[in-house]
């Protein structure tokens, strides 16, 4: 089975997240994609169609695997049940990368189904540390941590995101997964800039970038809160700002999340395909500047 | 300092290496504090948790409750699509948020929650006088669980013309894994066709239905059953011979047509394998 595959790894190039609306239209057309993110969660069936569907689509397609139900940054010891679910679906499917998040979602036996945030202390590093290091042995691969959106702010917090991250990899090996939409968000929703955030962040440990849409609204105060919506094009201050990480990065696998009001196919590999030209223009640009400082171009 | 409550000593007896205790306790109460609220719109906004000028602010931590109680509201939805049909949107929201209240999801995947909501209807006085209710959403459920159930080949519905006819009281049926029962009292079947778009297969009694769900490939199928054959399909499930089956159903039922029953059941994919008892 596994020799039918294409290579696990993943190209620096864009892709989209793998919807059940697409599937026929993917496997019928098998068009020209980077790569297929899946959640963890969706694949923890026995069987079925959505195994079906993902083991046709994995012939042809790299994937990555991204987990959103580990709550690696709760206060409670993992749910060992779970974690050896997402070790199932590693194992099934032998993904290129693999995700989770610096956020939490299970507290006191409750799942949440949302991303919650974290004081950042002495004291939620050291769990996070614990955690990415009982999940990286379990599941037996480097696991990408994922920088959250947030809406608040915690007065406890005594590190910085990006220090709170460079520490964790520090302590862990870990890598990064760069979500630039994430940046803008929590940035504007916070005051801050978004551009210094992605020229403090230790981008040499990103090895994976997500891009996705926000809904504007705003605070009380009248403040704008932005909202990290997943349900429509990626804005363009956060294109924008993509262009500036991937200078910093250099070409990455690059995943559009669409997650609600899902569009068609066509709409959604579009967008993919802007990161297609983000990365490309960088590229020209890299060459362009090493030419004219005459650097020694090797032949292909 | 005042003592912390046992509860939350439980919790970090196991940590605590190089860590103050006191900061701990802090931690483990700010994460309580933080969920307390999320499903419960009368707890006030968590201390500490602020927003631009250092005050806590209702619409920003209200950004979590909303996300976490509308997406728990929508994985009911998209779990229970004809109970949500039946009763409409509206109704089915507030329904669900009660649920989701009382019957929190205790792990991330949301394909597997929501296995107490027909009981959940069952027991809801506002809900009493649509009985049938309770047993669409059983019917749901079930659908779920077979429809993510293992994959399985069944057997080849002229299988019986392989085994010697002498032998054939002694077969034993061996059902594909994903399968299920669902008894009610209320026509499901046409409740399924006008509610979920698909088309329910076998006998449409009037009332009693059972209906046999199962997914002998990548399609779930649906079979209205008559009592008689349902009762023969739980004892092959079971694990009764053809010849036990047969006999315990006939003692109840005067016009059991066994080769009916077998033709159905066959006809439906739901067994993976037969044997002959040694």
């Amino acid at each position: 089975m596994c020799a039918q595959r294409v290579n696990a790894k993943l190209p620096a190039r864009g892709g989209v997240g793998l919807k059940a609306d697409h599937y026929h239209r993917i496997l019928n057309d098998k068009p020209d994609m980077g790569f297929f993110e899946i959640h963890a969660e969706n694949y923890m069936g026995a069987g079925g169609p959505p195994h079906g569907y993902l083991e046709a689509i994995r012939r042809d397609y790299p994937i990555s695997l991204h987990g959103v139900g580990l709550s690696i940054g709760g206060a409670d010891p993992l749910n060992k049940e779970h974690l050896s679910r997402v070790k199932d679906v590693a194992d099934r499917y032998d993904p290129g990368l693999f995700s989770e998040h610096l956020a939490w979602s299970t507290h006191d036996t409750e799942y949440f189904n949302d991303l919650l945030p974290l004081p950042y202390t002495e004291v939620t590093l050291q769990q996070v540390v614990d955690h990415i290091d009982e999940v990286q042995t379990f599941v037996g691969r480097q696991m990408l941590l994922e920088n959250p959106s947030a809406y608040v702010i915690f007065k406890e917090s005594t590190y910085e995101e990006t220090e709170f991250l460079r520490e964790i990899v520090k302590r862990t090996g870990c890598g990064l997964l760069l979500d630039v939409n994430n940046v803008f968000v929590s940035a504007t929703n916070s005051g801050g800039s978004p551009e210094d955030y992605v020229d403090r962040f230790p981008v040499e440990h990103v090895q994976e970038i997500h891009l996705g849409g926000h809904a504007p609204e705003t605070d009380e105060l009248g403040y704008p809160l932005l909202i990290d919506a997943h349900d429509r094009k990626v804005a363009d201050p956060v294109w924008s700002l993509y262009a500036r990480t991937i200078d910093r990065t250099g070409p990455q696998p690059t995943l559009i999340e669409w997650d609600a009001n899902i569009p068609t196919w066509d709409i959604l590999a579009y967008e993919a395909e802007q990161a297609d030209v983000v990365i490309q223009s960088h590229i020209e640009a890299q060459a362009k500047a090493s030419e004219m400082r005459g650097d020694h171009v090797p032949s292909a | 300092m005042s003592q912390a409550p046992d509860s939350i000593k439980e919790k970090i007896a196991l940590k605590g290496f190089g860590v103050p205790l006191q900061d701990l306790q802090s931690n483990m109460q700010g994460f309580d504090m933080f969920s307390d609220g999320l499903m419960n719109p009368a707890v006030p906004v968590p201390d500490g948790v602020v927003g631009r000028d250092g005050h806590p602010s209702e619409k920003r931590y209200g950004v979590y409750r909303n996300n976490v109680m509308a997406s728990l509201i929508d994985a009911m939805a998209a779990n229970f699509p004809a109970v949500h049909d039946l009763v409409g949107r509206d109704y089915f929201r507030a329904l669900a948020a009660e649920f989701v209240r009382k019957h929190p999801p205790e792990q991330p995947v949301l394909s597997e929650f929501g296995g107490k909501f027909s009981e959940f209807i069952g027991a809801f006085p506002p809900l009493a006088d649509y009985p049938y209710l309770k047993d669409v959403a059983a019917l749901e459920w079930a659908w779920l669980r077979v429809y993510h159930g293992p994959n399985a080949t069944p057997v080849a519905p002229d299988v019986l013309s392989k085994i010697d006819p002498a032998k054939l009281g002694d077969a034993v049926f061996t059902p594909i894994p994903a399968h299920r029962l669902i008894y009610s009292r209320f026509p499901l079947s046409e409740i399924w066709k006008q509610n979920r778009s698909e088309d329910v297969g076998g006998v449409t009694p009037e009332a009693d239905q059972v209906i046999l769900i199962c997914r002998p490939d990548m399609d779930v199928t649906l079979t209205g059953l008559a009592q008689d054959v349902a009762a023969f399909a739980d004892l092959l499930f079971f694990g009764k011979t053809l010849g036990e089956a047969a006999e315990a159903v006939s003692s109840s039922y005067k016009f059991f047509d066994l080769s009916q029953a077998l033709g159905c059941l066959l006809s439906a994919r739901v067994f993976a394998s037969v044997d002959v008892k040694a």
